[in-house]
This record gives structure tokens, C-alpha cells and sequence, in this order.
């Protein structure tokens, strides 16, 4: 059941990278393609996309958002699902891309399917998929951050249990203040650095009282600030996207090396 | 000042444009049900209030025994709604009627409803009912028929709102409390610090033949 | 008084909130007071969400046909033998206020709650008057011992320790026998406030409130409260003003079921407040106790403006405070930092539409856009959507900073030409990961100091993943 390729034809996936994982952590990517082709579909990696406009949408500039959104709709629409490895994108391309075409019913239409075409990765793998068939084996206690655009705005929540719990030797112990964001937000994190230190402080320090060797996330964006504040604090946590570890991509250094 | 309210409508009707005209699908009043006196009790109970279920005769006596019980003077100043319960019984209980005032540490008051969904006691103010009593005495005894207990909000707004409107129509749940200081709920800020509540039930006919 | 322009300088107030130890300390409080208490009351009441519902169409309805509530409220009231004032703007509203207590020589002002006297800084112009004013709500009397505004809508001293309340009492009410108040704990407090208070209630010729809502059918304005002290407010005194913005009316007290529903479950975790008053008119002929005179002043400032915006739907707002006090960035900064009346997430929606976005620009900007105040807002605003909408107003108007502007530019004119982004980016990432050498961390980067003063950046892998891609296919 597990093994790759062995329930192909099940339809064709586009991935959308994200450009976190494009240009900080391919082996997110690498970890998603790998998933998404054990499971039994064809994945492919559209050459055009670059980002999902996020930030210049968050920003209030919707002409740059509604430019990079078009290069989207290009690249995303000869695919039979949309797939991300990030609430916050797929977030993006499922709930505000239409918002960014009001006045051009056209496009607007094309954003609408694409939105329900588009699913983040564990939703997609249990949800759509109905997929049992991890074969990865985690031998750590660890704790899982979920994001905020995860947890609120894809329903994503269960879905990387459900996966988590398959991996051999995992052992989950969940934070205190799950549903707390990290303080990431995108360029959130720069305007406003000393609030968003102070959130982060909070949630590493929740972490630390899990007793977890790593912790797990869905969303780069999370996960990079995570790690920094780790980092910083010097706190022996490792952090790895979920995806690598449902892969069984391991040998992977963790964001950050542990250790000075 | 002048001509602010046309100002304000005209502006708030071109904002508006024109908008279908909708039914207004608010809830309707549930009927009573079997435990709604029950429910009532414990919702009330649960809000901090003391719960007494008496028959509606023994008014004074529950009074008396209650400030006995928890070494208050034997004093209470009385709702002219409630003057005619049989005081006198209870001799060593010390009754005024009328509206309460500072000096009074207790107040007996009706109410006229009690609401099963939230364990609300309905005041309506009226010329024997005055609102201060339920608010300026330490301690606020109030009674309340079971068979007025209703079953929701909107049941008590309809019954306490008809045929004529009161000045004042008070949902009463609990006793005063406060949680200003450091999030911590402490009870009697400027309302009553204790909510008693004399739930009556009516007294069977006593046919001609009874013993006493 | 709240100066408007404070809203401006939210950074470096919030930078000296996060430093402030007896503020952290009181906000550290939010998570197992009000947070889990509101999450209890939820999970006791199974039909929650469709009482969410109710509430949420019912005022809907309402603001669709506001001209038409609004002018039946005023005539329900009048019948009830009620005065319905209209204000445009703050200056407006004082002024009824300030003629309606001159009239008729008012000297001592006792108030209940209301955010709106907050708005149009009644309290300050009053007082400039000749007019004392008397907070009753504990809460506001503690911040009016302390001359300082609310921090938080429905628990104005949240940001003050037991130990600073001890403090002002002992300022305040030594010398007036008050001293004998032990001042232990939270109850010695309330006790003494309790004590020193009593008496002002009598003392007041009039009364001014707030209103949770107005009801047009009966022409009624709905206070709800704990304390008692709105009731004491509303009753004692021969004239009571209601102060309202012109949103807070609803077509029918059966409307106002259902947002009673959901308030206190929202505010405090409690099933319902202590005391919810409808208040009609003045007192009835017979009746032996109450105003003789009933006010109710319906202050616009902005509202319709708001009609028919996209932040339109902040006009449900019911004030529960439920958005402040689940909000990560109002947990760390407090409600003073936010420079205005109404703080966290609702302020952060309300102000710039009241103040201009000029002025509160910072406010929707600093959220990190979690949605943690949707998902717990009874009323359902969507307070992230109307946070980008005053920062596409902002980006519009340009307001922001030329920096931003420019980075977003170059980085959308980068990111809508895919071959050229990748070039870019490839190249970036090749030197960046060269950079980080063997600790895979940067503790400092050039252009990333908001990043780096406190957390390590993570070096890139080095090799794009598209870049890597392309080899493999």
C-alpha cells in the first residue's frame, strides 16, 4: 500500500513550492513531491510560479499582489489539484485570490476554481487522498506548532495528527498555547520586532515546556521564526517542517543545526 | 445642534441605498416545559444567588429565618408590593415598607418572573415595586412565584413588557460582583453582596373539613 | 483625556508597554482568567454557534434599515415620555450634555460605564465646566484615581496589579476613615470602593450611562453590568442621560435576546451578567422611585460614514472584548499602547475610521494577522479583512514607508518575470548560504535588523528548489 507509485493514476498535482521552501529549505519540497507520489499521484512543479503575493497583498498593494496572482493563475490552471506545503499559501491562493479580481469577472472565475482545486499538503494527503500509508519512522518526542492561516483559515488541524500518528516512534506531546500564533505574520515579524519577539518568546518557551526534542510545523514562515528564536535562546529544540518527517527525509540537518 | 438628525438619516439613507424589506426572523418564546422551575433553581444558584423552595405563606418566617441564620439584624425593609404577607407573625422581625435607603442592610422585594433559561429573576418597576430595593441594601431577598418561571429571554421581555412598558425592567442573575481587580470575580461591588431567592409554591385549597 | 494623536506613536508605546513589569504581569493574567473562562461558558452552552448566528443577523438586519430603527426608537421613546438628542460629532454630544446639567444645576455627575463618554472625552470637558464627576464603575473609579485612560473596554484597569490599586486607595481614601481597610486582597478593595462610594451615588443630581444596546420597539436603552453600579446610576438620581452611538439600536427586545445570548459568554465567561436593565422613559407618574427625567443623546461620530465600506461590518460590534482579550499583540502591549478608546482588535478596526488613517495607520498594521479575534468575535467581524482593507488605504494614499514601497515594488516587479526571479534569487541564495559558513545562522544581517535583534536568521540550503528541480525532470 506504501509503496511509491503503486496507486498511480490517481490524478495530476501541481505543487505549489512556496518560495519559503524554493529558496530556504528545498528539502520541504523534495519531502511534499515524495508524499504527494507515494500516495499515488503525479506531481509536477510548474516552472513559472515564484510566490503567492502575500506579501504585497498584507501590505495593501493589490496592484502588485493582482500582478504576481496572474502569473499564478497561468501556471496553476492544467491541474487537477493545487497543492502547498503551507496553510499560508494555499490560504492565499483558496480564499483571497478571488478577492483580488472583484472587478474582472473573468479572472475572478478562474481564481474561483483554482481556490477550490488548491489544498495544503496534510489536508490533501488525509482529506482528498485518504491516505494511510506513511512509512517513515521518528524514533523523538516532539511538539507540533499549528499556524495561525492553518488552523483558521484551511480547517487544518487533525489532519497532521492523523499522519504524525503513523510515523514510527513519534511521540507527540502538544504545546500549551496551541492555538497562539508564533508572531511571524510575515513582514509582521520586521514592523513590528519587539512584539513579535515578545510572541515568539512565548510560544519557544511553551515549547521548552513540552520537554520536545523537535518540534513540527506546517509553515515555513512559522518555522523559520521559530527556529531563530530557538536558535537565539539557545535552546537544544530542533525544527523541521512535518512533511520531511511523514517522508522520511530525516537526514536532513533540522533549520538551524542544534548546537552552537 | 439643529437639523444633526436629519443630517445623521440623510446620510445614513445614502449610505444605505435602498435594501429589500426582510421578515424579521427573531426567536420565538418557547413554551414552559416540565423542569423549567428546576432549571431555573440551579442556573440561579449557579450565578452565586442562595435558592429557598417555600410554600407562599411562609414568606416572613423564611425571611426571619434566613437573617437568623446568618447573624443579620432581624430588620428588612419590605416592597409595598410585598406588605401584605403576614409580618406580624414573625414578631421579633423588624419590617418597614417602603424604598430602601442606606441604612437598610436587607430588603425583601418580589420580582415577577423568573427565567429558566439563564436563572434570571424579572424586576418590573411599578408604584408598589421601586428599583432601588434590589440595589442599594447588602443583602436582597427577592421571591418569586414558580408558577411566573418562564422559560427563555424572550418569553420574559414579552410578559414583562406588556400591556404598558415599566420605567424599568431588570434581569436579575446573581448577586453584584466585580472582576476589575486583577480578573478576579469578588462578589457585592455596589449591589447586593447576597442574592437570596424565595421560590413560592402555592398553597393547596384547604377545603372546609381540614383539621386545622 | 484621550488625545487622538497618541494612536500615532503605537511603536514606541508599545515598546515601553513590553518593558512595563506590573503590565505584563496583569496581561499574563489574560490567558487563565478570561481566556478560559469565556472558553468554559462556549463549551457549556452547546448551541453557541447558532446563537452566533442569531446575534449576527439580527443586528445585520438592523444596520440595513438603520434610518428606519433609529426614527422609531425616537418616537417610542418620546411617547414614553423620553428626549432624544442628536450629535454629529464629540463637540456635538458635550455640549447636549453639558446644557442638559447647566440647565438645570447639576453640580455632581455620577457615571456608569460608557465607552462613548470616553470617545467624545466627556469626562475632561465636564469637569473643565465646573462639573464633578463621579465614576462608579469600579474599574473606571480606579483609572480615575489614577488619572489615566481605560485599557481594555469592559475591564478598564486591567492593566493594574492589586498592589497599585492598594496603592491609589491609599492615596485617595486615607483621611476619610477608609484607612481601616485592610487592602489585602482583590475582596479588601472592593470592600473599601464599595464603602467610599455609597454615599456618592446619593449625592449625584444626575445620572449618565453608556447603552449596550437601543431598543426601537420600545424605545428603551439596555445597560448590562455586574456591579450594580449602572443601576444605581440610572435610578437614585432626577436625571439620567443615555449616551449611544447610533448603531447600538435594534429593532426589537426580542433582538436583544439574542445578543444578550452571546455578550456576557464573549466578555467574562459568565452565562449572563448580573444585571441586564431595560430602562423606558422616566419614571411613571405613580412610581416611587427613578428619574424624572430620561436623555438619550445618539452620537453619529463616523458611524455613517462607515455604511457601506468595506469596515462596515464593525458596526455589529457588541463590546464583549472578546477580540482583546484573545489577541497575542494586545497581550503583549496592553490597551494604552494602542493611543485611543478602543484598543486591540476592534480598535485596531474602529480608530482609523474614526481618527483617520493617517493618524492610526500603525494600528491594523501591527497584527500578525492570526485571526484569533474572528474566530472568538460573537458578532463575526471579520477584523483581519477590514485590517487589510485600511492597509490598501494606507498603501493607496501612500502613507507607508518609502522603504516598503520600494522593496515591495522591485520584489513584485521580480516576482511577475519567473525566469528573472530565479536567477535572482538563485544567486542571492548561493552567497547568502556561503555566508552562513558552518553554523547555518546569521546573528546578523544586513537589512534584516528587525529579524536578527532578536532571533538567528537560518541560512538558506544554498540551491534553490526550482533550480534543483529543473535537473531532476
Amino acid at each position: 500500500m506504501s509503496v511509491p507509485g503503486s496507486e498511480s493514476g490517481r490524478g495530476r498535482v501541481g505543487l505549489f513550492v512556496t518560495c519559503l521552501a524554493d529558496l530556504f529549505r528545498p528539502s520541504v519540497a523534495w519531502a511534499s513531491v515524495r508524499l504527494l507520489e507515494q500516495a499515488g499521484f503525479e506531481v509536477t512543479v510548474p516552472d513559472r510560479q515564484t510566490c503567492c503575493g502575500q506579501p504585497a497583498y498584507n501590505a495593501g498593494d493589490l496592484p502588485t499582489a493582482r500582478r504576481v496572482a496572474r502569473g499564478i493563475l497561468d501556471a496553476f490552471e492544467p491541474f487537477d489539484y493545487v497543492v502547498a506545503p503551507s496553510g499560508s499559501c494555499a490560504g492565499m491562493l483558496r480564499l483571497h485570490l478571488g478577492r483580488l479580481f472583484e472587478s474582472e469577472p473573468d479572472t475572478a472565475t478562474r481564481a474561483e476554481q483554482l481556490a477550490r482545486r488548491t489544498h495544503e499538503l496534510t489536508e490533501f494527503l488525509v482529506d482528498v487522498a485518504g491516505w494511510t500509508g506513511v512509512a517513515a519512522s521518528f524514533p523523538h518526542r516532539v511538539t507540533y506548532h499549528d499556524s495561525c492561516s492553518s488552523l483558521r483559515e484551511m480547517a487544518v488541524r487533525d489532519q497532521p495528527r492523523a499522519l504524525m500518528a503513523q510515523v514510527q516512534g513519534l511521540e507527540l506531546v502538544e504545546l500549551g498555547d496551541r492555538d497562539v500564533c508564533c508572531g511571524f505574520g510575515g513582514t509582521f515579524c520586521v514592523k513590528y520586532p519587539d512584539i513579535s519577539t515578545k510572541m515568539v518568546s512565548d510560544k519557544t518557551a511553551a515549547i521548552a515546556a513540552t520537554g520536545a526534542e523537535t518540534v513540527l510545523a506546517g509553515d515555513l514562515g512559522c518555522l523559520l521564526n521559530i527556529a531563530g528564536r530557538l536558535a537565539r535562546e539557545g535552546r537544544p529544540v530542533a525544527c523541521r517542517h512535518v512533511a520531511e518527517v511523514l517522508a522520511g527525509t530525516n537526514g536532513t540537518d533540522p533549520i538551524v543545526p542544534v548546537g552552537p | 445642534m439643529s437639523g444633526a438628525r436629519e443630517r445623521i438619516l440623510t446620510r445614513v439613507r445614502e449610505r444605505l441605498g435602498s435594501a429589500p424589506e426582510e421578515p424579521a426572523p427573531s426567536r420565538e418564546p418557547r413554551e414552559v416545559r416540565s423542569g423549567d422551575v428546576g432549571e431555573f433553581c440551579r442556573r440561579l444558584q449557579a450565578a452565586g444567588a442562595s435558592v429557598e423552595r417555600i410554600a407562599e405563606d411562609a414568606v416572613p418566617q423564611a425571611v426571619a429565618r434566613y437573617l437568623a441564620e446568618r447573624n443579620l439584624a432581624a430588620r428588612v425593609k419590605v416592597s409595598p408590593a410585598l406588605a401584605n404577607l403576614g409580618w406580624a407573625e414573625e414578631p421579633l422581625l423588624e419590617t418597614a415598607v417602603g424604598v430602601a435607603d442606606l441604612a437598610d442592610s436587607a430588603a425583601v422585594m418580589p420580582a415577577a418572573l423568573g427565567v429558566a433559561e439563564t436563572g434570571s429573576l424579572v424586576h418590573a418597576s411599578a408604584e408598589d415595586n421601586p428599583t432601588t430595593n434590589h440595589f442599594l441594601p447588602d443583602h436582597a431577598i427577592a421571591v418569586v412565584a414558580e408558577e411566573t418561571v418562564c422559560a427563555d429571554l424572550e418569553a420574559a421581555f414579552s410578559a414583562a413588557s406588556g400591556p404598558v412598558m415599566p420605567r424599568t425592567i431588570c434581569l436579575i442573575t446573581g448577586p453584584s460582583r466585580t472582576g476589575d481587580i486583577e480578573q478576579r470575580i469578588e462578589l457585592g461591588a455596589h449591589g447586593p453582596r447576597t442574592l437570596h431567592v424565595l421560590v413560592t409554591a402555592p398553597v393547596p385549597e384547604r377545603g372546609p373539613t381540614s383539621a386545622t | 483625556m484621550m488625545d487622538g494623536a497618541a494612536a500615532a506613536r503605537f511603536p514606541e508605546a508599545s515598546a515601553r508597554a513590553l518593558g512595563d513589569e506590573n503590565l505584563q504581569a496583569a496581561l499574563r493574567l489574560l490567558g487563565e482568567g478570561f481566556q478560559a473562562r469565556r472558553t468554559d461558558a462556549v463549551e457549556r452552552f452547546a448551541a453557541f454557534e447558532d446563537a452566533r448566528d442569531a446575534a449576527v443577523a439580527a443586528k445585520t438586519r438592523t444596520l440595513r434599515h438603520l434610518d428606519r430603527h433609529l426614527e422609531t426608537f425616537e418616537a417610542r421613546c418620546r411617547e414614553h415620555g423620553g428626549v432624544v438628542h442628536w450629535a454629529e460629532t464629540p463637540a456635538d454630544a458635550r455640549q447636549i450634555v453639558l446644557e442638559l446639567l447647566t440647565d438645570r444645576g447639576v453640580r455632581v455627575l455620577s457615571k456608569g460605564k460608557t465607552m462613548v463618554a470616553e470617545e467624545i472625552g466627556l469626562n475632561g470637558f465636564l469637569e473643565a465646566n465646573g462639573i464633578e464627576v463621579i465614576e462608579t464603575d469600579l474599574g473606571e473609579y480606579i483609572i480615575q484615581l489614577a488619572e489615566e485612560a481605560p485599557s481594555h473596554i469592559i475591564v478598564p484597569a486591567i492593566h493594574k496589579t492589586m498592589p497599585q490599586v492598594a496603592d491609589l486607595f491609599r492615596q485617595h481614601h486615607d483621611q476619610t476613615g477608609a484607612e481601616l481597610f485592610p487592602r489585602r486582597t482583590p475582596a479588601d478593595l472592593v470592600a473599601e470602593a464599595r464603602a467610599v462610594l455609597r454615599g456618592r451615588f446619593l449625592e449625584a443630581d444626575a445620572g449618565l450611562t453608556g447603552a449596550n444596546f437601543l431598543v426601537a420597539e420600545t424605545g428603551s436603552s439596555v445597560i448590562v453590568t455586574n456591579e450594580g453600579n449602572g443601576d444605581l446610576t440610572q435610578t437614585l438620581p432626577q436625571l439620567h442621560i443615555v449616551l449611544a452611538t447610533i448603531e447600538k439600536v435594534v429593532p426589537t427586545l426580542a433582538d436583544g435576546a439574542a445578543i444578550l445570548r452571546v455578550l456576557a459568554r464573549s466578555a467574562t465567561g459568565q452565562d449572563m451578567s448580573a444585571y441586564t436593565t431595560v430602562s423606558t422613559g422616566p419614571r411613571r407618574p405613580s412610581d416611587v422611585d427613578g428619574p424624572a427625567e430620561y436623555h438619550v443623546v445618539l452620537v453619529d461620530n463616523g458611524r455613517s460614514r462607515l455604511l457601506g465600506t468595506p469596515a462596515e461590518e464593525v458596526l455589529r460590534c457588541i463590546r464583549c472584548g472578546a477580540c482583546m482579550n484573545h489577541c497575542p499583540v494586545y497581550g503583549a502591549v496592553g490597551g494604552h499602547a494602542y493611543g485611543w478608546v478602543y484598543p486591540g482588535p476592534i480598535g485596531a478596526a474602529l480608530t482609523p475610521a474614526l481618527l483617520g488613517v493617517e493618524t492610526a495607520r500603525h494600528l491594523p498594521n501591527a497584527s500578525s494577522l492570526c485571526g484569533r479575534c474572528e474566530e472568538v468575535c460573537p458578532m463575526r467581524i471579520p477584523l483581519p479583512k477590514i485590517f487589510r482593507y485600511w492597509r490598501e488605504q494606507e498603501h493607496a494614499a501612500r502613507l507607508n514607508s518609502g522603504r516598503m514601497r520600494l522593496g515591495l515594488a522591485i520584489w513584485g516587479w521580480l516576482a511577475a518575470r519567473p525566469r528573472l526571479y530565479r536567477l535572482a534569487t538563485g544567486a542571492a541564495m548561493r552567497v547568502l548560504s556561503r555566508l552562513a559558513g558552518r553554523s547555518r545562522r546569521f546573528r546578523s544581517l544586513f537589512l534584516a535588523s528587525g529579524w536578527t535583534q532578536s532571533r538567528d536568521f537560518p541560512a538558506p540550503a544554498g540551491r534553490t528548489f526550482l533550480n534543483s528541480w529543473k535537473q531532476r525532470s
